[in-house]
């Protein structure tokens, strides 16, 4: 049922869009010609955005930094009690979103979906939201380069939501 | 603070690279990045274009306001400055939509929409607005009550219960959020002290600026 829900969910919009325009006596094609060209150049003007975080990125995780960080935090993890493998997945999160889904994969073929490892790590992966893609790409776009305090907000959203998964899979999905 | 970050994330990657005789494979993956961006970005930009164009269909025909009566009493809490019938409020609920219901290819394309809706409203234009922070604070807080992706990962993965998971999300994005606008409160809270002596309370109903597009 959900599945066939959110399969059906974009072609319905699109559809009711149009059905309202037309409705409405809007000129779809011309419109949705209009709108095309302004977000084309919204979408050009994102590319250095873009080579900035993959960039980073890149750099970040094929030196081994981001597998040295998570080491280093490794202890700390532990007292905590969280698992050491689902550590990274948070720490990813906020910086590459097909990063951490590609990671949070491995671990749920791995460890068994129904696992409770598997089961910590689709709550973990699901509820981080990629901090940084966020924070450049949306304020990039309208050309605003004082960030302020959106950062730290940003951190301490996905420090709050992933602590909050972490525990509470162990509390519904005990091993 | 994304300056540092980004500049961090460069120099401990290099300087952990030559530590441990990986510069070659670092200095190739970013070469491959700068690929893999370019190729990412186009896909990206067709995406935005098609769902630029639709959007501006639903603009015309003014589908926008009446989207946002959905959201109406939770919206007059978190944006009490901005207008409710400007398309505004609309551009917000249907990003906010899209993240509700998992639809992550669909969110960037209607994020940059509702961004470009509150930028309109911005009294500063090179910096964060109190409503684009608060705005920023739901994107990023990231409430989900359909997990798209991640179920249709466990189905293949062979779950016997793919949506097991959709409780425990919500439960963790919805602190998440709240902890999100906290923060952004008492951030304000300390700008605001440390600016009374010098400027007056902004006034209450923002205009329109009119540089912006």
């Amino acid at each position: 049922m959900l599945h066939s829900f959110s399969r059906w969910i974009i072609p319905l919009f699109i559809l009711c869009v149009l059905l309202i325009g037309e409705i409405k006596g809007v000129k779809v094609y011309d419109a949705f010609i209009r709108g095309a060209k302004e977000g084309l150049t919204i979408g050009v003007r994102l590319i250095p955005f873009f080579l900035a975080i993959f960039g980073a990125l890149a750099v970040f995780r094929s030196s081994g930094a981001l597998d040295f960080i998570c080491r280093l935090c490794s202890p700390l993890a532990n007292a905590l009690g969280i698992p050491g493998e689902i550590f990274p997945l948070g720490l990813l999160k906020p910086l590459s979103g097909s990063g951490s889904l590609g990671y949070m994969a491995e671990i749920i073929n791995h460890r068994g979906p129904d696992s409770p490892l598997g089961l910590m790590a689709s709550v973990v992966g699901g509820s981080t939201e990629t901090t940084f893609y966020v924070i450049t790409v949306y304020l990039g776009s309208v050309g605003i380069s004082k960030q302020k305090h959106t950062v730290a907000m940003g951190i301490a959203a996905d420090l709050v939501s992933f602590l909050v998964a972490v525990f509470c899979s162990r509390w519904l999905f005990p091993s | 603070m994304l300056n540092k970050i980004w500049f961090a994330l460069f120099f401990l990657g290099f300087m952990l690279a030559g530590a441990t005789g990986r510069i070659e494979k670092t200095t190739a993956a970013l070469f491959t990045s700068m690929e893999a961006t370019v190729k990412f970005a186009l896909g990206l930009i067709g995406f935005l274009a098609f769902w630029s164009g639709i959007l501006r269909i639903a603009e015309e025909a003014k589908i926008l306001p009446n989207l946002a009566r959905l959201f109406n009493p939770l919206f007059r809490r978190l944006f009490p400055n901005l207008p409710p019938n400007a398309p505004v409020l609309g551009a917000i609920s249907l990003s906010l939509s899209a993240n509700l219901l998992g639809l992550s290819n669909a969110s960037t394309p209607l994020g940059l929409k509702a961004m470009e809706e509150l930028n309109k409203f911005n009294p500063v234009p090179d910096e964060v607005s109190d409503e684009i922070a608060t705005y920023l604070a739901l994107v990023m807080g990231g409430i989900c009550i359909l997990p798209s992706t991640i179920i249709a990962v466990r189905a293949q993965a062979g779950s016997h219960a793919p949506g097991i998971i959709i409780i425990p999300i919500l439960l963790a994005t919805v602190s998440g959020t709240v902890a999100a606008l906290l923060a952004h409160k008492g951030f304000k809270t300390i700008d605001r002290l440390r600016s009374r002596t010098q400027q007056k309370n902004r006034p209450t109903q923002l205009k329109r600026s009119p540089s912006r597009q």
